[in-house]
């Protein structure tokens, strides 16, 4: 399949130049091919007779009940007309695109095991808010997506079914813990993916795999059906080939849903217009934290030249300083880990997932099927957790924590006030390395989040695309806008993505 | 962290873990806790109230609007057992019952 992104696919279906299953029918084939089967993208992938796993679900799912949820409709439709509402249908926004989805976010026919032997053959009985939408919008769910065991890793190793490998170097990992959804993309399988990040987990795999990925603002999209590992910090993002294809995607299946009450109210801006804007007159931070220390040298020289190309389009650049970056790595491990010790505790064996065999009391049941079916990572983040918030220590590490949370995001909305209308910055260090390198030391694993975990932690929204190459391998620039300012990134992404594209 | 304080964590949160693995997770841990020290040094300026400070006040839901992921679910077609409104598992060890 030539890649061809989401806007191009959908205009063919509406027109009916091709038929609906056309370009799922291809994507199905080439996931099957063995070049791309090497890879390890999915888990799990549709059944091909079957239009898409959502028409099955669609026909078999029943009508709201009385009394539960009316079906949300078009994300922003029966709003005021205004600057702020999403123009056009999104009814037709995916027609006929297949997407591939994370493997922590339920679907109905295809199972949900968040990469983890303790949901082995987990088929949920409920559809995240993100597929229920996403199929409205026409979009086809082509399979699941392999990931870091319940979204802890930064690069799809710790999965109980094996790692996925980077497209562009199949000694290397995609990244995590979203590395499956971006392969995919990556290796040409779809336009388009759905991930969760909550420390980078969207952001890190897309710039390891030259494609865009977007975190919105923590409450943009429904967690309802995302499985929770660090709820404050949790959100479903998108990947694409292109900005145009992560944003769209973004615009299919973001907006309040009544299911997540932390989701917020306010109307989705439109992502996909105002294209052919500029960055002229725009103010670019550089923040001085996120070009020092770690930060390899040919990757700060991508960053640069993508920083001369905003200035000779007319942006205006800045150093500004955000005082608390040292700390966020640090403040990330004390809160993401207490967060996922409290969320993981529903695993116990006992109601859905591994059940171990002839255990002698349900104290027994509990220990084994947690010792049994969770990997090395989430074991260790759980005792990790589980101490930040004991007795004797939650003041001085998880109280801590918190608070120094509250500076991390006092640092951004103090260089928003400045009048900065965006930051520019590595999403990684350095490119992809090589599977095996970091498995033996988890800080350094953690430590290579430190320019994606801030965004998480202030809940601002941030988008990592394709800004050069480094030996052969994809290096990913990152903006990071106020929060609700999506459409600011999409727009900032679609222009730097196309004076990026004017070099041949 | 002691390997005893290791013991205790773990069967707090439900955990068994082998010799092997306790050596290896106490050492583990207490060399993320000591990068998590760094934290200790942090200039609090008498922040009291993180939530308030970062604007980010807990969302509460309307008395009865909690979603029912049941009534929408069938969880009569899609799960394994399912009686009188209730999910049927496999029994646990010790318990009785019809």
């Amino acid at each position: 399949m030539t890649p061809s992104g989401a806007g191009a696919m959908a205009g063919r279906v509406r027109r009916g130049e091709v038929s609906r299953d056309r370009f799922f029918r291809k994507a199905l084939d080439r996931a099957r091919d063995p070049e791309s089967a090497s890879v390890h993208a999915f888990l799990s992938l549709a059944d091909r007779d079957s239009v898409a796993a959502g028409e099955e679900a669609e026909a078999g799912a029943p009508a709201a009940a009385p009394g539960s949820f009316p079906e949300d409709g078009v994300p922003g439709a029966g709003e005021d007309g205004g600057e702020d509402t999403c123009s056009g249908p999104s009814t037709d926004l995916l027609a006929g695109v297949p997407v591939a989805v994370k493997d922590n976010i339920c679907t109905l026919a295809l199972p949900t095991t968040c990469g983890s032997r303790i949901l082995e053959g987990y088929v949920s009985p409920f559809e995240a808010t993100v597929v229920r939408r996403l199929r409205k919008a026409g979009g086809l769910v082509l399979g699941k997506t392999n990931m870091d065991e319940f979204g802890m890793g930064s690069s799809t190793e710790n999965s109980a079914w094996g790692p996925t490998r980077n497209p562009h170097d199949p000694g290397r990992v995609p990244g995590g813990s979203s590395g499956g959804s971006a392969a995919a993309v990556a290796a040409g399988v779809v336009p388009c993916a759905l991930g969760s990040d909550t420390g980078g987990s969207v952001r890190q795999p897309a710039a390891f795999c030259g494609v865009v990925g977007i975190k919105p603002t923590w409450g943009r999209v429904s967690r309802y059906g995302l499985v929770a590992f660090a709820s404050s910090l949790d959100q479903v993002g998108t990947l694409g080939r292109s900005v145009d294809d992560a944003a769209r995607l973004l615009q299919a299946v973001a907006g309040h849903d009544p299911r997540d009450a932390t989701s917020s109210p306010r109307p989705l801006p439109d992502l996909l217009s105002g294209a052919d804007r500029g960055v002229d007159g725009l103010t670019i931070g550089i923040p001085r934290e996120y070009f020092a220390g770690e930060l390899e040298p040919e990757v700060r020289g991508c960053l640069d030249q993508a920083l001369e190309r905003l200035r000779a389009a007319g942006a205006r650049t800045v150093e500004v300083s955000l005082p608390h970056t040292q700390y966020a790595v640090s403040t990330y491990y004390v809160l993401a880990p207490a967060e996922a010790s409290s969320n993981l505790a529903r695993y116990d064996g006992v109601r859905y997932g591994f059940r171990p065999p002839g255990a002698g009391s349900t104290r027994d049941v509990y220990e084994e099927a947690r010792s049994r079916g969770f990997g090395a990572e989430v074991v260790r983040r759980i005792l990790l957790g589980t101490f930040a918030l004991s007795a004797g220590y939650h003041d001085a590490y998880y109280g801590r924590a918190q608070k120094v949370r509250a500076l991390i995001a006092r640092d951004f909305r103090r260089v928003w006030d400045e009048g900065v209308d965006l930051l520019f910055t590595p999403t990684t260090p350095s490119p992809a390395f090589a599977l095996g390198e970091r498995t033996g030391d988890p800080l350094a694993m953690y430590l290579s989040d430190v320019y994606t975990v801030t965004a998480n932690l202030a809940r601002i929204p941030a988008l990592s695309l394709p800004v050069g190459r480094v030996d052969g391998l994809p290096v990913g620039g990152q903006l990071l806008a106020p929060e609700w300012e999506e459409a600011r990134l999409a727009r900032v992404g679609r222009a730097l993505e196309r004076l990026l594209g004017e070099d041949g | 962290m002691t390997p005893d304080e290791v013991r205790r964590v773990a069967a707090l949160a439900r955990l068994r873990l082998d010799e092997a693995s306790l050596e290896r997770l106490t050492r583990d841990l207490n060399g993320i806790l000591a990068h998590v020290e760094k934290l200790a040094e942090v200039e609090l300026d008498g922040i009291a109230e993180p939530e308030a400070v970062q604007g980010w006040a807990t969302p509460f839901r309307e008395p009865g609007t909690a979603p029912d992921p049941l009534a929408e679910g069938a969880p009569a077609d899609r799960a394994p057992g399912w009686r009188e409104g209730f999910f049927v598992v496999p029994r646990l060890p010790g318990v009785e019952g019809p």
